[in-house]
């Protein structure tokens, strides 16, 4: 890392010789390797892909403006050209008051491993073929239509002129399988998981699961429109909840009024099974780190607290407004970055945003949650919630989903939409389940850290 | 340059590859975005991305966002390894459609390089917009103007003795306005793009845009609710190529290798019907004025333009030279990537519905009771498209009646594609990106308005 350090220095030492009062330099290096298995015209292919991304963001501000720019070319020349072109079409920005001073960072647990970060080929096949031996042993019939191992090391440094000089890396891992059953061919059922650690990926019983739920999903039945009582995924509410929801709890949207939750802290928004925090510092989290993307120690915090609205995600511009704290909510993202892992990049403006979005676990296993539903549905997965309003309404066809007859699953959902309003829907929750899965959004950064929900009902529309 | 990419080929070859190119891509780009008529942002920034690919028995690929030539070396190693590794665990090897080298430059031509304009130029025509949207009325409460300007400079080299350089410009213009009443929020959203430079300005007006968008955007305040259910559909020409595109990427050869996919539905199609035959589809990344345009594309092939769908029967799909070596076809340059970090595969550029000679007047004259839909805020494409458009019209005994506000709209492929009634004799193209996983395309759809004998509708 010390010749990171010494390419950041050097580019705060341009910067004051070009006449910055205040400067930020934010590195980031990122090796991604990944291994896909597909059938093709019914023939298995390969496809190995090896990365490795490295580039700057610098901050610099004169006279009160700030500015921003980016690149990939560490080059003397690209980086006085870049800090030449920040200082230049530097702005008055509301709350800046100079960078972040230098705070302990937040101690994280299992965000790094050594094995994770040096996987060989070898190795990842044979984590290959012992994922697809696991779903193969469920049953023969099923079909692998592709199978992907990917793993990926992060590194990033951050200093700034007012002595900041943090540095971290992580490791990440992850599986995916497209899976369909023999002689049910037009059903393709999709599964994916990511961990930090090569230990807390259980490819044993992501296989499996992965199996039996392709098995579950063959028997498909028509539903009639009505509403449900359904229960929802991790992922799905990670879908609904990661747009237009994460949005308004964010400080720039309240500030700017564009917030469907100006004013409403204090008030019930939510079902009182709600509790939801901003996590940076999960164990073993996605989006965990030792600081935010300013170089602020990331933090739990509370948002709602048994349906009450406790507050908004800040950062340090941000918070200068509102005279409070930042929240560590920092983050280097903008549409449509995205990643498997960790959807931040050096080229995205820092702005606030979610880090791990963190639903509290309630008292109920998953068996419970079906077994108390006389007629309901239960939904696996949903099409991405990105093309959501802003007041929150979505329309969204269901991808895959089992439906719950006198609590047991007697089928799956042929095709149906669900519709309705996030904001609405948070108030309808009526059990949260005990269990506890990672997972990502299709096309925002951030992860939803949830069990299981349940609502008492959602409107769901037929196809037929 | 050159010297340094053919070194990294001569490696590959030397450890034993079967084919090997190397891609450079350097973007110089410049965003403006002001809101509400203030600045907000201005970013420069300079991308370096670089990869290698190597052939033996299957691809090995790495890519980098550096060209020294210890980093290309190094790259082509894992690439090599990664491919000699993979290539003992599948059942037959990766074969190429065989090509002619190629050694071309091609320059900028009479575009204006947009680095050479004032970045106050490019502002004040932005600030004139934004003046204009918002004296259009009192509840124009948010304008927000997103420009972008870049020049890509590409280098591609192989193993067969191809070099070529291409220098595109790429400018795009995206608006949101946003009205407001008491509680009621509405917003509009405009995209105006071309591979070319400051003279996007003079391919759409951007001044008329906005006031559009904020007569729109005003009007959707008072607007009722769609209704939901099955209704005779007019769509707008963006909607059309919002379709146009995700019909045309069923098209790839690439998803049409794998049947069961979300795009794999033209899988086993060829010389078959697959949508109305008021329908045809063309995908043409060389024609001026339109958003995204190449003359080489990732795989250092000429592109031309291809007609995939004639009159509702797909004659060809577009490829890259591994499908091409597979349907045993002639790749035609339509192997594309976001940049050069990522592997090129066939994906269409400018995705085109061709128009007829009917009027829009005539179009609409036989719907009795119907629904008009204008303006893409977004899209999920698949064997389903899911699109939540901008707004809609009632459409009463063959007349344009009240405006309602935006309505999402499902298309199955596979039944809604041949309930395209007629097409009308308009045009107009409208730039998107697509979106897949960690990769995004600028792309662009378009053509006429086309009108569904039934469409289903969500409120």
């Amino acid at each position: 890392m010390t010749d990171i350090f010494s390419i950041a220095n050097r580019v705060l030492k341009i910067a004051e010789e070009e006449g910055a009062d205040h400067c930020e330099v934010y590195i980031m290096n990122r090796n991604k390797t990944d291994y896909t298995f597909e059938v093709k015209a019914g023939k298995k292919t390969f496809n190995g892909i090896s990365s490795t991304i490295r580039g700057i963001a610098i901050r610099a501000a004169k006279g009160g403006k700030l500015g921003f720019g980016y690149g990939s070319d560490f080059s003397e020349e690209a980086l006085r050209f870049t800090i030449r072109s920040v200082l230049s079409v530097a702005e008055e920005t509301q709350g800046f008051e100079g960078f972040t001073t230098p705070k302990t960072v937040s101690e994280v647990k299992g965000t790094y491993d050594d094995e994770t970060a040096n996987l060989s080929i070898e190795k990842a096949m044979e984590l290959i073929d012992l994922f697809e031996d696991s779903i193969k042993g469920v049953n023969e019939d099923i079909l692998i239509l592709e199978s992907s191992l990917r793993h990926c090391v992060i590194s990033t440094v951050i200093v700034n002129t007012a002595g900041v000089e943090v540095e971290e890396k992580g490791t990440y891992i992850g599986i995916g399988t497209t899976l369909s059953v023999k002689g049910k061919e037009k059903i393709t059922y999709p599964f994916n998981s990511s961990r930090r650690t090569m230990n807390s990926l259980d490819l044993e019983k992501l296989g499996e699961t992965a199996a039996n739920d392709v098995l579950r999903l063959t028997e498909k039945k028509s539903i009639e429109t009505g509403d449900y009582e359904v229960i929802l995924s991790p992922k799905v509410l990670a879908e609904l909840l990661s747009y237009s929801f994460t949005t308004s709890l964010c400080a720039d949207q309240v500030q700017a009024k564009l917030s469907v939750l100006e004013g409403k802290v204090g008030e019930k928004i939510a079902s009182e099974k709600l509790t939801l925090y901003d996590d940076g510092t999960y164990e073993e989290g996605l989006y965990t780190t030792k600081f935010d993307d300013e170089g602020t120690p990331t933090q739990k915090t509370l948002l709602i607290e048994k349906g009450v609205l406790k507050g908004f995600l800040y950062d340090s511009i941000t918070a200068n407004i509102d005279n409070v704290e930042s929240t560590g909510n920092c983050v280097r993202w903008e549409p449509p970055t995205w990643d498997v892992f960790f959807a931040r990049s050096f080229s995205c403006r820092p702005r606030v945003w979610m880090s791990n979005l963190v639903i509290e676990p309630g008292s109920k296993k998953l068996d419970e949650l079906v077994g108390e539903i006389s007629k309901g549905l239960f939904l696996l997965n949903i099409f991405s919630g990105f093309t959501m309003s802003p007041s929150g309404d979505f329309n969204l066809p269901v991808v895959h989903g089992y439906i719950i007859e006198k609590g047991e699953i007697t089928g799956a959902i042929k095709e149906a939409t669900i519709q309705g309003n996030v904001f609405e829907t948070l108030k309808g929750i009526n059990a949260v389940g005990a269990d506890i899965d990672i997972v990502i959004p299709d096309s925002t950064s951030g992860s939803l850290i949830s069990p299981h929900i349940r609502l008492e009902k959602l409107k769901v529309i037929s196809a037929d | 340059m050159k010297d340094v990419l053919e070194r990294a080929v001569d490696k590959a070859m030397e450890l034993g590859a079967e084919y090997a190119d190397v891609r450079v891509q350097r973007t110089y780009s410049n965003t403006i975005r002001i809101v509400n008529g203030r600045v907000e942002r201005t970013i420069p920034s300079v991308e370096l991305t670089a990869s290698i690919r190597v052939l033996k028995g299957t691809w090995g690929f790495s890519s980098l966002t550096s060209i020294s030539e210890t980093d290309l070396l190094e790259a082509v190693d894992k690439a090599f390894k990664t491919a000699k590794v993979g290539a003992e665990r599948i059942p037959e090897p990766v074969k190429i459609k065989e090509v002619k080298p190629v050694e071309d430059k091609v320059r900028l031509g009479d575009i204006q390089d947009p680095r050479e304009i004032p970045i106050e130029e490019k502002m004040e025509i932005i600030f004139e917009c934004d003046k204009a949207a918002r004296s259009i009325d009192a509840r124009i409460v948010r304008t927000d103007y997103n420009y972008s300007d870049s020049v890509k400079e590409k280098y591609f080299c192989s193993s067969e003795g191809s070099y070529i350089e291409e220098i595109i410009p790429f400018t795009e213009l995206r608006i949101v306005v946003v009205a407001r009443e008491g509680e009621v929020i509405q917003q509009t959203i405009g995209r105006i793009a071309a591979s070319a430079g400051q003279e996007l300005m003079a391919y759409a007006d951007p001044l008329e845009v906005s006031e559009r968008l904020a007569q729109d955007a005003v009007k959707l305040l008072s607007a009722k609710s769609p209704p939901s259910g099955r209704y005779p559909v007019v769509v707008d020409n963006g909607i059309t190529g919002l379709i146009a595109l995700s019909t045309g990427l069923m098209t790839s050869a690439y998803f049409a290798l794998m049947p069961e996919s979300e795009l794999g539905s033209f899988a086993g199609k060829l010389g078959q019907k697959v949508c109305s035959e008021a329908i045809t589809l063309t995908d043409d990344p060389t024609s001026a004025g339109m958003p995204v345009i190449f003359h080489y594309d990732e795989e250092g092939i000429a592109a031309e333009p291809v007609n995939m769908i004639e009159s509702g029967v797909l004659k060809t799909y577009i490829h890259s030279r591994e499908t091409a070596y597979k349907f045993n076809a002639e790749p035609r340059g339509h192997s594309r990537a976001p940049n050069a970090l990522f592997q090129p595969k066939p994906i269409v550029s400018n995705a085109i519905i061709k128009s007829s000679d009917l009027s829009f007047e005539e179009l609409i004259e036989d719907v009795k009771e119907g629904i008009y839909l204008r303006g893409v805020v977004g899209a999920t494409i698949g064997r389903i498209i899911q699109c939540t458009t901008m707004m809609g019209y009632r459409i009463v005994n063959g007349e344009i009646g009240e405006p309602l506000k935006g309505a999402t709209f499902i298309v199955d492929a596979s039944k809604d594609l041949f309930n395209v009634d007629a097409v009308a004799n308009d045009f107009d193209v409208l730039p998107l990106r697509l979106i897949e996983g960690d990769k995004f395309y600028p792309v662009s759809g378009g053509g006429p308005h086309m009108k569904f004998k039934e469409l289903k509708i969500g409120g």
